[in-house]
């Protein structure tokens, strides 16, 4: 049994987007600590690793460690349709009679329900008692969004993939927290000449290279900089990035706060998404190597 | 035949013969550029010394009293092979027909290769216009939306056919005309049907059956009946008579549209399939001549990315109105993530990218590949995009020369191209960034 509950349904948001641009179905885990994904795409270039702690929702509960897969771009869709201000509860297998039975927590949460119910005045309680009744099932993912009214929908989970996702150990030389408006500009500064970025930092400056049929574009970030929260650099680092990958995902969250830019000369690279709540995204891609 | 080697085609310094040309009138056809006739008494349809891809005295010859045969009065009477066409001119009204050879049969037997592109990549392109051309279309002109009349449940019954149908045609006028498209094979004249009488259809099961599912979504059919190993151009005439879709949303779609629509669509999903498989772990070389083209594909370690650039002579289809000095070289690429917009190429590079998914998926492997084409002067006759498609099946079913260089490769396939690398890197994305690898995450596995 799991039930998340959120005051906002814009982080499920961000994480599905970043999740669908790099696979059709994914496989994530819930804990009793929160719920985490970890992915790369069919080819192996781009990875992301998310997880939700516990910590972040308003309200979870999770008994024991659950499995479940969605198709994405399904899953996306259902969550599209929450408002800006909407809450949403995720849940499988989660009833309010079950959660009777196991105890105070579940209680309080079926008190709390009714009590929403009754404010928006929108369900008899008879027609409560049978929806909570149709979430027991074990095979549908149940998203509840309420804000002016209530949506619920289920989506029917697939089958899971068991094989687990290693992270690349690798340490960086050079790291940069930057703000993320800015880091995305930069991107699309670069994207107008060049389909690949190549960073450069030598810890003072970081610049974000583009070459391209119709020209080049240099674009510079000072250490001390507005927006340059921190940059440190052992040595010099010069990489480049697909564009491809990286434009698409750094698109998706672009509501984080800030973000962290970790590299090494020719090595992979790991952008940390810093997201209003407690929720981490981390971006992992290869680099593309001039022969 | 042109097809297995190429001829020597004169530089087109000394190529004026072509810029003087007239068009003449064979029967009707206007597009035939005349060769001098000194050229021909020496030839004699034999040798191409003109330069022409086809020889143009031959064609007309074996068409002309065909055509000379056909009149008002007695229509025509034989087998569609089956074939069906839907033109686009005037969308959404459109003009919907079967085609009937003027070749007399005594049986249908052997009707299907008048519409089976797949197999005229071992014929000489004399061959296929000679089919082509004797092939007399029917019209009648309805809106692509309404599906009730009886013309249409008839055309649709004929596009879901799997053998010859017997068909009696009868026209309001002489037929006339032909036609020559980028995009469809060669046709013959056409006509206002008068009457229209069809023999007894015995329809292919797997297209049936796409039919009589009203919650099949049209992406979804033409998937199905492609993995169900119905060919290209079944799939298309099917999805032209509005066989295929959901029920509401069914229409005719105009021939030309519908097979890029096909192309598209099959090679999407194969690419997607093909992305979930490792690399190939060397470069191949394939190559191919025909009718005065010259293919050439590079296949390269990597993550899937496509380009295909042609490369139009003067005095070919597309480059015959400039000054002869330039060579038009145009190509479109997409990267690992496909391409949102449609092609500048147009429909060829989707047929060119659904033979290459193909091979991949054969393969079981995923790559970068990239196709150059060269088209040679005498080359001047748009045929459709089937040229392209069944080309390069044909030449992805050849063997392959393997370098473990990319250097290797590029030196071997420049040396069967007469684009120096210099002039192609200046059109072509992944020559220009041919020196960068786009690198896998498990590359670094020794630090997972």
């Amino acid at each position: 049994m799991l039930m998340a509950k959120s005051r906002s349904a814009e982080e499920w948001k961000a994480v599905v987007s970043a999740i669908s641009t790099i696979v059709e179905e994914a496989t994530f885990e819930a804990t009793s600590e929160g719920i985490s994904f970890r992915g790369m795409d069919p080819s192996h270039v781009a990875l992301i690793d998310v997880q939700l702690l516990n910590s972040a929702f308003e309200h979870y509960m999770c008994d024991g460690s659950i499995r479940f897969a969605v198709r994405v771009d399904e899953f996306l869709k259902l969550l599209k349709r929450a408002g800006k201000d909407d809450s949403i509860e995720i849940s499988i297998g989660y009833a309010g009679t079950e959660s009777r039975r196991k105890g105070e927590v579940g209680e309080r949460e079926r008190e709390r329900e009714e009590v929403e119910a009754v404010e928006e005045g929108s369900m008899e309680e008879g027609e409560k008692g049978e929806t909570v009744a149709i979430t027991t099932d074990e095979s549908m993912l149940s998203i509840k969004m309420v804000g002016k009214y209530t949506r619920q929908y289920k989506m029917r989970l697939i089958e899971s993939t068991s094989s687990s996702t290693p992270l690349p150990k690798i340490t960086f030389n050079t790291r940069v927290v930057m703000s993320m408006s800015q880091f995305v500009e930069a991107l699309k500064d670069v994207e107008i000449v060049s389909d690949y970025i190549t960073m450069r930092c030598d810890g003072s400056t970081l610049q974000f290279i583009g070459k391209g049929d119709s020209g080049d574009a240099m674009i510079a970030f000072n250490k001390g900089d507005e927006g340059v929260e921190e940059m440190i650099s052992n040595g010099e680092s010069s990489a480049t990035y697909s564009l491809e990958y990286l434009g698409s995902v750094v698109k998706a969250v672009d509501n984080a706060e800030s973000v962290v830019v970790e590299y090494s000369t020719r090595m992979p690279l790991r952008l940390e998404f810093k997201m209003p709540y407690m929720c981490r995204i981390y971006f992992y891609l290869a680099p593309r190597v001039e022969g | 035949m042109p097809g297995s080697c190429l001829p020597v085609v004169p530089d087109h310094s000394n190529y004026s013969p072509y810029h003087q040309a007239h068009r003449s009138l064979h029967g009707g056809l206007h597009i035939i550029i005349q060769p001098s006739p000194s050229l021909c008494t020496r030839c004699r349809g034999s040798r191409y010394l003109c330069g022409l891809a086809y020889c143009p005295i031959l064609v007309s010859a074996s068409i002309q009293p065909l055509l000379e045969r056909l009149d008002v009065g007695n229509g025509i009477d034989g087998y569609t092979p089956p074939c069906i066409f839907v033109g686009r001119r005037g969308y959404p009204r459109v003009s919907i027909g079967p085609m009937v050879p003027l070749h007399d049969h005594a049986s249908g037997m052997s009707i299907g290769i008048y519409d089976s592109p797949e197999e005229w990549h071992s014929m000489s392109l004399d061959e296929v216009l000679r089919l082509r051309l004797a092939l007399v279309r029917g019209k009648v002109s309805l809106h692509a939306h309404d599906l009730s009349s009886s013309m249409v449940s008839l055309m649709q019954e004929l596009a879901m056919a799997d053998r010859p149908v017997d068909a009696e045609m009868l026209f309001k006028h002489k037929p006339s005309g032909a036609s020559l498209s980028e995009y469809l094979p060669p046709s013959g004249p056409s006509a206002e049907i008068e009457r229209l009488r069809v023999g007894n259809v015995r329809v292919d099961s797997r297209i049936e059956h796409a039919y009589n599912d009203g919650d099949l979504g049209a992406g979804d059919a033409i998937l199905q009946l492609y993995t169900r190993g119905v060919s290209v151009t079944g799939i298309v005439r099917a999805l032209s008579a509005g066989c295929l879709g959901h029920r509401r949303r069914r229409r005719l779609v105009p021939t030309r549209w519908s097979i890029t629509a096909v192309d598209d669509t099959v090679s999407r999903a194969l690419v997607e399939q093909v992305k979930g498989m490792p690399s190939v772990d060397e470069y191949i070389v394939y190559a191919r001549d025909v009718s005065m083209n010259r293919f050439v594909c590079i296949v390269m370690p990597g993550t899937w990315e496509f380009e295909w650039v042609e490369a139009w002579f003067p005095y070919t289809t597309w480059n015959m109105l400039g000054d002869g000095a330039g060579i038009e070289m145009v190509g479109d690429h997409e990267g690992y993530r496909g391409r949102k917009d449609y092609a500048i190429v147009g429909g060829c590079y989707y047929s060119a990218r659904l033979a290459v998914a193909e091979h991949l998926l054969a393969l079981r492997r995923q790559a970068r590949v990239l196709m150059l084409r060269e088209i040679y002067p005498g080359f001047n006759i748009p045929v459709g995009v089937w040229f392209v498609r069944e080309n390069v099946r044909a030449m992805l079913r050849g063997r392959g020369a393997r370098f473990s260089s990319m250097d290797g490769a590029l030196s071997h396939a420049m040396g069967m191209l007469r684009i120096p690398l210099r002039r192609w890197r200046e059109s072509c994305h992944m020559l220009r960034y041919m020196r960068g690898v786009q690198m896998r995450l498990s590359d670094y596995a020794e630090q997972f």
